[in-house]
């Protein structure tokens, strides 16, 4: 009796293997890396929104030399005008690139209010020219840039609105 | 003389025997297999069983962990097209020819050399879609991609 249990096991075993088809192909999948770069506002004086991106917003609320400064900022009253100075911090990440390091400039997106001047890390800025803040960044580190706007006392009472628009360059 | 045990044994060895028969030399007592060029695989929308994932960079509101990723779909069908599943295979997949710098999943399963099941069950005659993603890390030196996906069948 244990040799026809014996016998009958291998006769299922026989069956399975026998009812299998097998077949194969191929598929060839190409592409082409590309390197990027991605530059993000990290930190801003002011009522932020948007930080972390590359497109931020910060609202000042409404400016006065003899008001308190804005969130964020501190105010510097001179003889003939006022400061409002904070900071901006700026980040640029690599992807599949060799480079080590890249050029940061920044330019007004139009021009100033007569009587207010914007500036980064000391530097003047204006809508006709980008101005250098570095030429040695290094990527993934945030980098922080002093933010002064001066406005003199002539300067009309109105909004000062403007956006400094950065761009990193991988050197 | 033979005893009515040894008589048993040796009838079913017999029938043993016989199922591995050819199967024009008697009639089948088991599932008719489906034969290998039934089961030949075709890429539906892949001519020429090519796949041009284009151009793969970093994409801040797409990338994962910092990833260039990049994906597409294809369909795939085991043997000729049917109304209709004619069966279900096994499906595996693996990496015939793999590029260092990337990470290929199909399906959202991981290749490797080695083939892994993409799916049980899949059926014979039907085309069905399959999801490819690459993925490239932000190390990985630019230009150009190529790699090579094996896929085997083997019906349930």
């Amino acid at each position: 009796m244990k040799k026809f249990v014996f016998a009958a096991v291998v006769t299922m075993m026989f069956a399975t293997v026998a009812s299998a088809a097998t077949s194969s192909g191929t598929l060839t999948v190409t592409g082409t890396v590309e390197s990027s770069i991605n530059l993000t506002i990290e930190s801003a004086g002011g009522t932020t929104s948007g930080t972390g991106t590359a497109a931020v917003t910060s609202d000042l609320g409404n400016i006065s030399k003899y008001g308190s400064a804005p969130t964020g900022f501190t105010l510097a009253r001179g003889a003939s005008d006022w400061t409002l100075s904070s900071t901006v911090g700026v980040k640029v990440e690599k992807a599949n690139l060799t480079s080590t390091d890249y050029t940061l400039t920044a330019q007004l997106g139009s021009a100033p209010a007569s009587g207010v001047v914007w500036k980064l890390n000391g530097s003047t800025l204006s809508d006709s020219a980008a101005t250098t803040l570095t030429s040695t960044g290094t990527y993934a580190s945030t980098g922080s840039y002093s933010w002064d706007v001066v406005i003199a006392d002539s300067a009309a009472a109105a909004a000062i609105d403007n956006a400094i628009d950065f761009t990193a360059t991988s050197n | 003389m033979l005893t009515a045990r040894t008589r048993i044994l040796f009838v079913s060895l017999l029938i043993a025997f016989a199922l591995q028969l050819p199967a024009g030399a008697r009639r089948r007592a088991v599932a008719a297999p489906v034969p290998s060029d039934e089961l030949s695989i075709a890429f539906v929308d892949a001519g020429q069983a090519l796949l041009d994932a284009g151009a793969i960079a970093f994409r801040p509101s797409k990338g994962r962990r910092g990833m260039a990723t990049t994906t597409r779909t294809f369909g795939l069908r085991i043997g000729q097209p049917s109304r209709e599943a004619r069966g279900t295979a096994t499906l595996r997949a693996f990496l015939e020819t793999a590029d260092s710098r990337c990470v290929v999943r199909i399906d959202g399963i991981v290749l490797g050399t080695a083939p892994r099941v993409i799916r049980h069950h899949a059926p014979i005659g039907i085309a069905m879609r399959h999801r490819l993603e690459i993925e490239v890390p932000p190390q990985a030196p630019e230009g150009a991609l190529l790699t090579t996906i094996g896929w085997e069948v083997t019906t349930d």
